[in-house]
């Protein structure tokens, strides 16, 4: 059984269709990739899994259980965590703060709270743990939803474009950070930089114009025509 | 000035502000959580000056147990507002939420005054003579508002700031969608503050009738000096309120002994507008980010 099952996902804006009759599966312990030029849908889709957008038509399983029409507090409270392409931390809360947030939700589910001071640890924050969260820069407040996520001791991660707005240096140590949440969870990332991001994926989907034009592993990706053609470019091949 | 005089005129300043800091409070929690201006604050001070006098004069009770009645039914009158007309436009423009709050305030205002038409309404039961400390003169009425409202105003805080269910409030106040991605009902949270900020009017409109009279509009004046106690303090700032709501109670006491009512409303609305030039995000107010 896969751990999230959409099927037949369509979702209209004022009649444009952002995407249309999409299957998507997650298995349980991979990391997917979604991929896409911009206006493809991805994020739609990210936002349909988490559910902070509903689907014009379709539904979304988690776990085998229907959840199209559960609200995005109760999906995190089911284990889906999720970061957001522009960082939206409490900049009023303290670091530490800003994970404890999400603390008594992941104790509500399942009584195992997460060790907080070691997601800081993972994160490289833990000498930022009593410090506004205003205080931090773009990199580390990209890390700080992150563990925020995190907190919640989730079984979908689900990270929007982690790699926006950072420097190479950054991108490098988020790309490593996720090399390793992803040995214990299961993890969809959206990203605009394919070529940094494909590498670590086990399988990708790639979306243009609201479908899904390819899916496979990343070898298989970057061999496929129709993702050459509509986003990765020939020099790619 | 004499020693006696000047801390007469400061107890004076402590009562006025504590119940501006519980009026306020209300305010700063509402504004700070669901980013409503509730022009119908005013109404709920009201709601709990009347439910108490009614109390007293038709069972015979003592006003001090107008203070648990007021908290019970703001508290449950609140979330019926809430879930009933507040959440049907919190995702609308804000002056769609603005003229809401302002519709109902003026719904509450003719309701009062349908009920209990204009008369000056008061009653003489409840706690009575004064404590005399060293010549500063404070009755027993005073005393009871002001030790009422710092107990309620400590709770409110510690609430906010220690309790789990103050973390989920303070982190949806920075961000609804963050918020619910760290599974806060955002929902619920948002009905417990609007219904949390009632009670407290209801409980300083129990407090108002206790040391004075009770009218369709004795929560208006209450509620101008909060909007601006809580502009001083910062918007959304709980603990901002709290700071300049003594801050008011004492320039109030002072300037209208030392001018005249007139002049103090004058003063108090001057260090409003300095303050706005000066220190727009308000005394412990946090500046906005993109």
């Amino acid at each position: 059984m896969a751990l999230v099952e959409a099927r037949a996902i369509e979702k209209r804006f004022s009649g444009v269709v952002a995407v249309k009759d999409v299957d998507l599966l997650v298995a349980e312990g991979e990391l997917l990739g979604l991929f896409g030029p911009n206006g493809a849908g991805k994020t739609t889709m990210f936002n349909i899994i988490a559910g902070a957008v509903r689907p014009t038509a379709g539904a979304v399983r988690f776990r085998g259980v229907d959840i199209t029409a559960v609200p995005a507090f109760r999906r995190a409270r089911m284990g889906i965590g999720r970061t957001f392409q522009v960082v939206r931390p409490f900049r009023g809360l303290t670091v530490m703060e800003n994970l404890m947030a999400a603390v008594p939700s992941a104790a509500a589910r399942d009584g195992r709270p997460a060790d907080l001071a070691a997601l800081l640890r993972g994160v490289g924050l833990e000498k930022r743990a009593n410090d506004p969260a205003a205080a931090l820069t773009l990199g580390m407040l990209k890390r700080l939803e992150v563990a925020r996520a995190l907190a919640l001791s989730p079984q979908l991660l689900l990270l929007d474009e982690p790699l926006a707005g950072l420097s190479d240096r950054e991108c490098a140590d988020m790309l490593q950070f996720v090399a390793t949440v992803r040995r214990s969870i299961t993890i969809v990332m959206v990203e605009h930089n394919v070529h940094l991001a494909l590498p670590i994926c086990d399988r990708a989907v790639v979306m243009d114009a609201g479908s899904i034009i390819a899916e496979g592993t990343p070898g298989e990706i970057r061999k496929n025509p129709a993702v050459i053609r509509a986003y990765l470019g020939e020099d790619a091949a | 000035m004499s020693l006696t005089l000047f801390f007469q005129l400061l107890a004076n300043g402590l009562v006025v502000g504590g119940l501006l800091g519980i009026v306020a409070l209300g305010l700063a929690l509402i504004f700070g959580v669901m980013r409503v201006v509730n022009f119908a604050h005013g109404e709920f001070i009201t709601l709990g000056a009347y439910a108490t006098y009614l109390l007293v004069t038709q069972l015979g009770a003592s006003p001090l147990f107008g203070i648990p009645l007021a908290l019970a039914l703001g508290g449950a009158i609140g979330w019926l507002i809430q879930a009933g007309v507040i959440a049907r436009v919190t995702e609308r423009p804000e002056l769609d939420m603005l003229m809401t709050t302002y519709a109902l305030s003026v719904v509450g205002l003719g309701a009062f005054a349908a009920g209990f038409g204009g008369d000056f309404r008061s009653y003489s039961a409840g706690p009575s003579g004064s404590l005399d400390l060293a010549g500063v003169v404070v009755g027993w009425r005073s005393l009871t508002v002001l030790l009422t409202c710092l107990v309620m105003g400590a709770a409110t805080l510690l609430l906010v700031q220690r309790a789990r269910v103050g973390l989920g409030l303070r982190a949806l106040a920075q961000n609804r969608d963050a918020a619910a991605s760290c599974g806060i009902n955002v929902i619920a949270s948002e009905r417990l503050a609007f219904s949390a900020a009632v009670a407290l009017a209801a409980a300083a409109g129990a407090l108002v009738s206790l040391i004075g009279t009770t009218t369709p509009t004795v929560g208006h004046g209450w509620v101008l000096d909060g909007f601006v106690v809580v502009m001083l303090g910062g918007l959304g700032s709980v603990a901002g309120a709290l700071v300049a709501a003594f801050g008011i109670g004492f320039v109030q006491s002072f300037a209208s002994y030392l001018l005249d009512d007139s002049w103090a409303r004058i003063i108090i609305y001057l260090l409003l507008y300095a303050a706005i030039l000066v220190r727009p995000h308000g005394l412990l107010g946090r500046q906005e980010h993109a």
